[in-house]
């Protein structure tokens, strides 16, 4: 354990953009890829976190002097930065935990499959990085890897039961029969999301309330494009930050303006080509594991195919209130107390949490924006709380995080309650301990009777 | 002959839509079809410009979307039976 440990130490220590291609590359051939398509599959990952820090970059050295202006004029103390998301999975990534997910994961799903407590074979293999990223902010804290890789597993096994206990209703309204969604940014949200309806429910009027998103998409549907979406905001920013400065002139204060929107909007739509290109990397690998999991376990018994959340965003009510989300986030990022996180990258990542929170509420448009708009102002506040840990595994992962003044966060991946309740817990590590084992086991014998249950019950019905 | 424009979108176009750009790519060398550019997307994009392209391919069965040209690669994800996605996929852009 020690030797493999320390194996895995130096690896990580050599830095992501060294270890990742090494990594990818072993994973490869692990999985027979041809070595020359595993090499390369590995480099494209390389080159993917070579670009994705460069956009980090990029957006914080334009970000820095912006936020230190408008503390400065303003009195607005919004000082974490949003990377988005495609740089908090090359964080999450970049770290110990990061290193060991993917075969960690897939053992997890195995194991699982195989003692019937997950009816879901789950090939969206890179999402193990939402695991990943709870377990390296554990270890940005604790510095404990065995803590760290257990906060990983814990956070997998109840995603994975969410993903089969929600698979019905992700069939009936997202229209994905046979297909399940076990990613941690839309399970997160599931239990809460729960709970809310359940509420909702049970105030008189508000209950009645109905609304339809078709007409709301074809109208505004394409205020999420990224290129303008992250001009108009950089340019707000440049406005809040740079109009009340004494000594430039007029000239000067509208040039730095147009310079912080145009940066914004390279920044947003940079981010995802280089994100992409990580994925191509990524992409033999995954595909490979995809094949030998669904031929090895597909076959008598029902399975789901677990699916990325990107499946599922084709319905009109998802689409509707990711873009509603938006407006939601920035307004009150000015207006609630306490809150110093300013949303911008991660603003078009909103539509990945809403699959499952539009599954649990039945398809319901006001109770999915409700419900969603809740979590993303709550969202703020642990966005803020966790920033000083994600920039210290940012920093772990080296990425260039100017030193000083400087956070940084993802308002789509930073700011759940799921990894914010890991933290919390992790302050005592035998409290950490104990929940995930306790809530691990029930969840699984609860599945595990519902499945048996369904299985029973299949060939009664064929009997008949 | 005229280049075929297609639009492949998926959320923000970074993970779905690579790994359905990968299988599309694929086998249109295995079919030898020429003269196809594949650009990838978001779902904004799509709500944006889809009169830019000839076909748009969505990673999501897309409900009510703007345009009738949008055709769903769910079953390149799935890893499910992919013939009928591709003899969709060659209809619309009248390949053989």
């Amino acid at each position: 354990m020690k030797i493999f440990i320390d194996a895995i130490m130096y690896i990580v220590n050599l830095g992501p953009t060294v270890m990742i291609p090494i990594i990818m590359l072993i994973f490869g051939l692990a999985v027979r890829v041809p070595f020359a398509k595993a090499l390369r599959g590995g480099l494209m990952v390389g080159i993917g976190f070579i670009g994705l820090n460069a956009t980090v970059s990029i957006l914080t050295d334009v970000m820095n002097p912006a936020i230190q202006s408008m503390i400065k004029t303003m009195g607005l103390h919004l000082q974490v930065i949003d990377v988005g998301w495609p740089s908090a999975s090359a964080i999450a990534y970049g770290t110990a935990v990061g290193v060991s997910i993917i075969p960690l994961g897939i053992l997890i799903n195995i194991i699982m499959i195989v003692t019937k407590t997950t009816q879901t074979i789950d090939v969206d293999i890179w999402d193990f990085w939402h695991f990943a990223f709870s377990g390296s902010l554990v270890y940005a804290m604790t510095k404990d890897i065995v803590l760290s890789l257990f906060t990983a597993s814990v956070f997998m096994i109840i995603v994975m039961v969410i993903a089969d206990r929600t698979a019905p209703l992700v069939d009936k309204y997202l229209g994905l029969p046979g297909i399940s969604i076990p990613h941690g940014y839309a399970a997160t949200y599931v239990p809460t999301a729960i709970v809310m309806n359940w509420i909702i429910d049970k105030i008189p009027g508000v209950n009645k309330i109905h609304l339809e998103a078709k007409d709301f998409n074809k109208k505004f549907g394409a205020w999420g494009e990224p290129t303008l979406l992250g001009f108009v905001i950089g340019c707000f920013i440049g406005l809040l930050a740079y109009i009340a400065v004494p000594g430039i002139s007029i000239a000067d204060k509208i040039g730095k303006i147009l310079l912080m929107g145009v940066t914004l909007s390279a920044v947003m739509v940079i981010t995802p080509k280089m994100a992409a290109m990580l994925l191509q990397g990524v992409v033999p690998v995954s595909g490979n594991i995809q094949k030998w999991t669904q031929k090895k376990f597909s076959g008598n018994r029902k399975l789901y195919i677990g699916l990325d959340t990107a499946v599922g965003i084709g319905s009109p009510v998802v689409l509707a209130c990711a873009t509603l989300m938006i407006p939601v986030a920035l307004l009150f990022a000015f207006i609630l107390p306490g809150n110093q996180f300013l949303p911008t990258i991660g603003l078009v990542g909103f539509v990945f949490m809403f699959p499952l929170i539009v599954s649990v509420v039945h398809g319901d448009f006001f109770r999915s924006f409700i419900i969603g708009a809740i979590h993303v102002v709550i969202g703020l506040w642990i966005g803020t709380d966790l920033a000083p840990l994600v920039t210290r595994a940012a920093r772990a992962a080296h990425f260039s995080i100017p030193k000083g003044s400087t956070l940084i966060n993802s308002i789509d991946n930073g700011s759940d309650p799921f990894p914010w309740v890991f933290v919390k817990l992790a302050q005592n590590k035998w409290v950490l301990y104990a929940f995930g084992i306790i809530v691990c086991a029930i969840l699984i014998f609860w599945n595990r009777k519902k499945i048996v249950a369904e299985e029973n019950a299949k060939p009664a019905e064929a009997a008949k | 002959m005229n280049t075929k424009h297609v639009l492949v979108a998926c959320g923000s176009g970074i993970v779905t839509s690579t790994i359905v750009m990968a299988k599309i790519s694929r086998e249109i060398q295995a079919r030898g079809w020429t003269g196809i550019e594949l650009t990838q997307g978001t779902l904004s994009d799509v709500y944006a410009q889809t009169a830019d392209y000839d076909l748009v391919v969505t990673t999501t069965p897309l409900e009510a979307g703007p345009d009738e040209r949008i055709i769903s690669a769910l079953a390149l994800l799935a890893g499910d039976d992919t013939a009928a996605f591709f003899a969709e996929f060659a209809h619309y852009l009248s390949l053989d």
